[in-house]
């Protein structure tokens, strides 16, 4: 195994001609991959009013509740907000097609629900536009440079990683740190996104590692999100509203004291 | 004064919101003839919407056209646009035509808070309580978080005597801004107002216990804690003579009400202490009834 | 009837609390003297300018008002108010409080609204509200002679010239940003609400 001297010579035509236009050609897909994305991007749908209100029902208890055990809000009124809110939920007052009517249960959320569909549709491509051009250059790179060394990394490797970067030359003896133009591919996937934030500025969609870390779990977050079931939310809340009922406390009930304590000699509670 | 320092002032009063408009409006003018308004860039835009509200306040509807024909020139088709102009024709349109500007935006875009915000403003200026209870309570239905509705609520209902309502709309603001004495003050005036003594006092000394926390006891009352001390003295002192006042919230009064009281008179006069004669003695004699 | 006639001191200090806050609801209390079958008003103590239909710091101001009117020999006379739109010149509910309050020991308590789309002209753009008997409501005056419309009208300004004077302290020397009334005060007890000399001309 040869680790010493002979060290191969590169033509240099190879780097002017496969090392450069590699990187350039990626540095250029991943910039127009940013700005198809952001074309691709549709507005954000507007919600009517009734949408954003059940959507934002669900936050009237949760402020109340914050700060229930240490309660601003004198008793009377507290418990009169907290009960309103209560039959409220329990009615669905706050569901976007009103309260269920008679005894027909509410339908469970439909997921051909257009609002919906829109977004999964909108996260589908940008995946597509993540992926597509990535396999492409992967291709392009295979079909026309293939079988022969590029680079010799600056670090050393083991012999396992030996099949994978030399791919399409077969020598048994060669150093591992000469690797094909395909390894040299997966540097710049990964390399350059710091070039990309430096260019497009830190939230660009040109970013690998968005991809890593999303792709997996995406589509699995994304169809659990989905459209929410508000009317069975919005009961078990109720729940929570009459737990908070227990915990409330005023601050003013015992600010008398509170008060004299702080500049009168009056005996501690 | 410099034109920078000009600059200057007005941001500062566009971060807060602050409403002098007879400065903004110089100071505003001062800019434009310095032709520097190209050169500010963004903020640009912005001291453009800030003058064209000051010019329609102090009535120099020409300089408000003015930028307002600038912006939207630039913003085709923004709403922020859209409802300065709302506001520019509420100076000289009849509340009939601008109504119906409104209602037109939001057609287009039932979400436009401003334009919601605006009309519900208008309806209120023409006397239309009972409409622009209704219209403000629905949108308070759906954008619940907004602080300033709430207490807009309180208010016309205060001002149509309805206190119990107005005392409703404030607890959902104390439920939004629990940390701010301001409602609380509010809320303690509201309580008084409506004739619920306990309740009123219990809130003023809420006032004070959030304000002189980290007072030492012997630092004299100030700002806001002033008037949550007179509150205090106006309601023990009444409680006092007449310890069975009713409380429509059924709030109890404290045993140790006399003591609040010593404690309230104690706590004003410290306040007068090296101010002589701006009516400390009044004030005195006051307590001293 | 008896015949009221405002004094320069009253009047400017009426119009710089108004100037001070112009697109807010003021209000405060006369302060005067009956004398010969006329009510001479003197002198003006302005109230607030924040929160003004809520009450206790109105009756709070109210009482220490009528506490300095005693001890520089006046009464208690009236009540001015300006409102928050221009357009509007009703008497609010919390002035008609204040006014009959202030009746209950003065029988010719009068009540002025300030006419904002004629303030700052040479009128005198206060519009009285007087009533008939302690039961009666408060309406606007309307005699045979317009209030302030000359100096045998039952309402009267010491001198004809004093809103113009009035505009021009406003608008040249801005004598009305030292002015404070009682919410200043409250906020900080140095301001001299009761007298505001500091503001005042010193040839009325």
């Amino acid at each position: 195994m040869s680790n010493s001297a002979a060290s191969l010579f590169l033509d240099p035509q190879i780097r002017d001609w496969v090392l450069f236009p590699i990187t350039l050609v990626m540095i250029l897909v991943g910039i127009l991959r940013h700005y198809i994305v952001l074309l691709l991007q549709s507005t954000p749908k507007k919600l009517p009013r009734t949408a954003i209100r059940e959507q934002r029902a669900l936050v009237r208890s949760q402020i109340l509740r914050a700060t229930s055990s240490t309660s601003p809000i004198p008793p009377s009124f507290y418990i009169s907000i907290s009960r309103h809110l209560s039959e409220a939920f329990e009615a669905g007052i706050y569901l976007k097609d009103g309260p269920p009517k008679g005894d027909a249960a509410p339908a469970p959320p439909n997921p051909m629900d257009p609002a919906a569909m829109d977004g999964m549709m909108s996260g589908m491509k940008t995946q597509m536009v993540m992926m597509v051009p990535q396999m492409v250059i992967m291709g392009w790179i295979n079909f026309f440079f293939q079988g022969f060394v590029l680079i010799k990394l600056p670090f050393p490797l083991t012999l396992g990683f030996k099949s994978m970067l030399q791919r399409g030359i077969e020598t048994p003896d060669m150093d591992v740190r000469w690797v094909s133009s395909l390894s040299w591919y997966f540097l710049n996937f990964f390399g350059l996104n710091g070039l990309y934030r430096l260019l497009l500025g830190g939230d660009n969609s040109a970013d690998s590692s968005r991809d890593m870390t999303a792709s997996p779990f995406a589509n699995a977050g994304a169809a659990q999100v989905g459209p929410q079931d508000y009317h069975k939310l919005f009961k078990s809340e109720r729940d929570n509203i009459a737990f908070s009922e227990g915990v409330y406390s005023w601050v003013g009930e015992e600010v008398e004291d509170r008060v004299l304590r702080r500049y009168t000699n009056i005996p501690p509670a | 004064m410099s034109l920078s320092s000009a600059l200057e002032r007005l941001s500062t009063y566009r971060t807060n919101n602050t409403r002098a408009s007879q400065e903004t409006f110089e100071k505003g003018c001062q800019v434009l003839k310095a032709g520097s308004t190209p050169n500010l860039g963004d903020e640009g835009w912005a001291f453009l919407e800030q003058l064209a509200l000051a010019s329609i306040d102090v009535g120099r509807l020409d300089i408000a056209d003015l930028s307002l024909k600038q912006l939207g020139a630039k913003f085709p088709r923004s709403p922020r646009v859209d409802v300065l102009t709302g506001i520019r024709m509420e100076a000289t349109e009849s509340a009939g035509v601008v109504l119906q500007y409104y209602d037109e935006l939001m057609d287009a875009d039932p979400t436009n808070v401003a334009a919601w915000k605006r009309q519900i403003s208008v309806i209120r200026r023409i006397g239309r309580y009972e409409k622009a209870v209704e219209e403000l309570s629905n949108y308070l239905d759906t954008f619940y978080t907004d602080v300033e509705g709430w207490l807009e609520l309180a208010d016309i209902y205060c001002v149509c005597n309805q206190y119990t309502s107005a005392l409703q709309a404030l607890s959902h603001a104390l439920a939004l801004a629990p940390q701010n004495p301001f409602t609380v003050l509010q809320f303690a005036e509201t309580a008084y107002t409506a004739g619920d003594l306990p309740l009123a006092l219990k809130m003023f000394l809420l006032v004070v216990d959030m304000g002189e926390r980290d007072l030492g006891t012997d630092d004299p009352p100030v700002g806001i804690n002033i008037r949550g001390w007179f509150g205090v003295k106006l309601c023990s002192r009444q409680l006092v003579a007449q310890p069975n006042s009713p409380s429509a919230s059924n709030t109890p009064i404290s045993k140790n009400l006399k003591k609040i009281d010593e404690l309230a008179t104690e706590r004003v006069l410290v306040a007068y202490r090296g101010n002589r004669d701006t009516g400390a003695r009044q004030v005195s004699d006051w307590m001293a009834r | 009837m008896s015949s009221y006639t405002i004094s320069s001191q009253a009047y400017f200090k009426i119009f710089f609390h108004a100037a001070k806050h112009p697109h807010k609801a003021v209000n405060g209390v006369l302060l005067g003297n009956l004398a010969n079958g006329t009510v001479s008003i003197d002198d003006a103590v302005p109230l607030l300018h924040h929160w003004t239909s809520l009450s206790p710091m109105m009756e709070i101001g109210l009482d220490l008002a009528g506490q300095y009117a005693d001890s520089v020999g006046m009464k208690l006379v009236g009540y001015y108010q300006a409102s928050e739109r221009l357009d509007d010149t009703t008497l609010v509910p919390v002035g008609e409080k204040v006014v009959s309050r202030i009746r209950a020991g003065f029988a010719q308590a009068v009540a002025f609204v300030i006419d904002g789309e004629k303030i700052g002209t040479d009128d005198a753009a206060l519009i009285p509200y007087i009533s008939a008997s302690s039961v009666s409501p408060w309406r606007p005056f309307s005699g045979e002679m317009p209030p302030f419309s000359s100096q045998s009208s039952q309402f009267r300004l010491a001198s004809s010239d004093l809103p113009a004077r009035a505009v021009e302290f406003v608008r040249d020397e801005h004598r009305h940003q030292k002015f404070g009334d009682f919410d200043d005060h409250l906020e900080n007890v140095s301001i001299d609400w009761l007298r505001n000399k500091e503001c005042l001309p010193e040839t009325l």
